[in-house]
């Protein structure tokens, strides 16, 4: 074989479906990296098995790309003669190779178990790899915690880390929370609701500086309702809970606190679709006109330009009939840059004969400006976009051997769960454990009462504690 | 009629439009023209033994009335992800390719020198056949290959791909 020319060799190869190619990968450094050559290839594996415009993916593969660059970085730091600066492409044979190994572990009740019984008293140093928040509903503001994995420049494996928010110079004796929050890759808001001057708040923290005091993005007697972030940029509308006509759009720049308002007279609702460094593009969904059957929607593209204090200015607006039952919704899922899909959130109870329930809209860019194009509608491509929006399974959905059944991890019955693409988190009264699917160092038998995932959990819990002695020490 | 020499110098004669099916001996001949030249100078073929050209010939003439497979044509055969899908073998092809690996490789090398693209295809699949729903233990056997990942590597290798085992 080894006097196969290379380019016979990809001949071979092309005749190999992926499950194959994987299983080549891993029978020699050198084959494998003639498969890993095969990076088109790959990231088109990657992308058909695994559909980016899933939230959860797209988070995965955020996640991924953290830990890759973080090694990275590791790497050059340990090895001078490495080029500084610049980000090295991923690998997407690797990528898909972690990606099937995740999917294994979390079908399988492979997963590490960390208990975090109190808060971090050192910031940790590094990468953040990802974070769960737990807001407890109607709590005191001081239960907020974040469970975080971090991954430092002298471990090899990511570490969990429990840590809370900064309130400094905030009131929090007399404030609570609703429980109400969002979070996007960098940032996690959480509204309030001051019992001393009864007043809303929307506080957003940066999940990499926790230990730094919010920004206050809004403050007042008004409700704050359907907030989007995404990059840098914030969106929400907050209202009058008395006169519910009013309202109004806040749109914020999070890291250079440059904020917009206007009043939209309506109660249309905005999504991010493109971020830049200082601006954003806007879909806005409105102007609904629905009977029970049909609704007339429209949907406008909007650019802010941080510092500017002129009213957003419209771009382009594109109106589509669409199927829309009375007390459902019109929502929108950002496919990418270019295409969003709207689709109607009661959909499964109507037919699509007379009008479409999804439809599929690019966005245009021409040298006449931007404009709005109708793609797809209720076809087999559209379906099939819609598809993981519509039956996407959270992680509790897609887990086979649920931890709560793990009597080893003792998560009491009441514990309130947070998940995210990874990860579950379970609080309660304080006490904290996270199942984490990323690695692969202990496994759950469900029929099996886990004796060898105690004494990994244990082993692990350990290593924990090592870790963080080690971290102490260094400072 | 055509002569060639193998790379030991052993001469073989074949009937022109059988040796066709080889796009470079056919190009070869359309550049010489229709001149009896080409029947008594024999076209040497240093990189094809005499038991492999055998072979060839042999591949040829059974396949003589089959349509002539060009590159412009390898495409038809990309499925939806852009791998080329591995059809069925049929029976002659079949018991054509039992021949040691030794050979196979040779014969893919000659198939590749000569652009006898169907045989190529043929060879190809052949060894991709051998290479479908196998363990990569199993793969390393069948080709001898050395497992070249240092212990820490292999470790690594084994623990991210634990989900293969169990597909």
């Amino acid at each position: 074989m080894k006097h196969i020319p290379n380019e016979i060799l990809d001949l071979i190869f092309n005749l190999l479906d992926d499950d194959t190619l994987l299983a080549l990968a891993r029978v020699s450094e050198g084959w494998k990296s003639r498969v890993a050559l095969r990076q088109t290839l790959w990231r088109q594996h990657f992308k058909l098995e695994f559909l980016q415009f899933d939230d959860a993916e797209q988070e995965w593969l955020h996640q991924y790309r953290r830990t890759y660059e973080a090694r990275m970085l590791a790497s050059q730091a340990t090895n001078k003669s490495s080029s500084e600066g610049g980000s090295a492409p991923i690998c997407w044979l690797d990528a898909c190779l972690k990606r099937h190994a995740f999917e294994h572990r979390l079908h399988h009740g492979h997963y590490t178990s960390h208990q975090l019984t109190s808060v971090a008293n050192i910031r940790p140093t590094g990468t953040r790899i990802q974070s769960i928040p737990y807001v407890p509903c109607s709590s005191s503001a001081r239960n907020v915690k974040v469970a975080s994995q971090w991954l430092t420049a002298s471990q090899q494996y990511p570490m969990w880390l429990l840590e809370q928010p900064c309130w400094d110079g905030i009131d929090v004796e007399h404030m609570g929370v609703s429980g109400n929050k969002w979070q996007s890759d960098r940032y996690l808001a959480i509204t309030t609701w001051s019992t001393s001057i009864g007043c809303h708040s929307l506080y957003v923290w940066d999940l990499d500086a926790l230990h730094k005091p919010p920004n206050v993005i809004a403050k007042g007697k008004w409700q704050i309702r359907d907030v989007e972030m995404y990059g840098n940029w914030l969106v929400c509308r907050y209202m009058n809970a008395i006169e519910i006509e009013q309202q109004f759009k806040l749109v914020c720049h999070l890291k250079n606190e440059t904020h917009r308002m206007e009043i939209p007279g309506d109660c249309s609702r905005d999504y991010i679709q493109r971020v830049a460094a200082d601006s954003a593009c806007i879909i806005r969904i409105g102007n609904i006109k629905g009977t029970v059957r049909i609704a007339m929607t429209t949907y406008t593209s909007q650019q802010i330009t941080s510092g500017q204090t002129a009213l957003l200015q419209e771009k382009a607006v594109i109106v589509v009939k669409m199927h829309y039952k009375y007390g459902g919704s019109i929502l929108l899922q950002r496919v990418d840059d270019n295409r969003f899909i709207l689709w109607s959130s009661s959909r499964e109870t109507l037919d699509s004969y007379s009008a479409p329930t999804i439809v599929l809209v690019e966005i245009v860019d021409s040298v006449e400006g931007i404009s709005l194009r109708e793609s797809l509608s209720d076809g087999t491509e559209v379906n099939h976009l819609y598809s993981p929006i519509q039956m996407r399974n959270s992680l509790e959905d897609a887990i086979k051997y649920n931890p709560r059944n793990d009597a080893k991890l003792d998560i009491p019955r009441n514990a309130q769960q947070e998940s995210s693409p990874t990860a579950t988190l379970y609080g309660y009264r304080g006490t904290f454990t996270v199942v984490d699917y990323t690695s692969h160092i202990c496994h759950s038998k469900p029929t099996i009462k886990q004796k060898q995932n105690a004494t990994v959990s244990s082993q692990m819990h350990d290593w924990m504690h090592s870790i963080l002695s080690t971290l102490r020490g260094q400072r | 009629m055509v002569k060639l020499t193998s790379s030991e110098g052993t001469e073989f004669d074949v009937e022109r439009s059988v040796i066709e099916r080889s796009l470079l001996i056919k190009n070869l001949l359309d550049d010489v023209g229709e001149s009896d030249t080409c029947a008594y100078t024999p076209i040497p073929l240093p990189n094809v033994s005499g038991p492999i050209l055998a072979k060839v010939i042999e591949y040829c003439e059974h396949h003589r009335n089959d349509p002539v497979v060009g590159h412009g044509d390898a495409d038809a055969e990309l499925d939806a992800s852009g791998a080329r899908v591995s059809d069925e073998i049929d029976e002659w092809d079949m018991e054509f390719c039992k021949v040691d690996q030794g050979t196979l490789f040779e014969m893919i090398l000659a198939a590749n020198y000569l652009d006898i693209r169907s045989m190529l295809d043929l060879t190809c699949k052949t060894v991709a056949n051998m290479i479908k729903n196998k363990t990569p233990e199993e793969i390393r056997k069948t080709f001898n290959i050395t497992n070249d990942f240092s212990p820490e590597e292999e470790e690594q290798v084994q623990r991210e791909n634990a989900w293969c085992e169990d597909r």
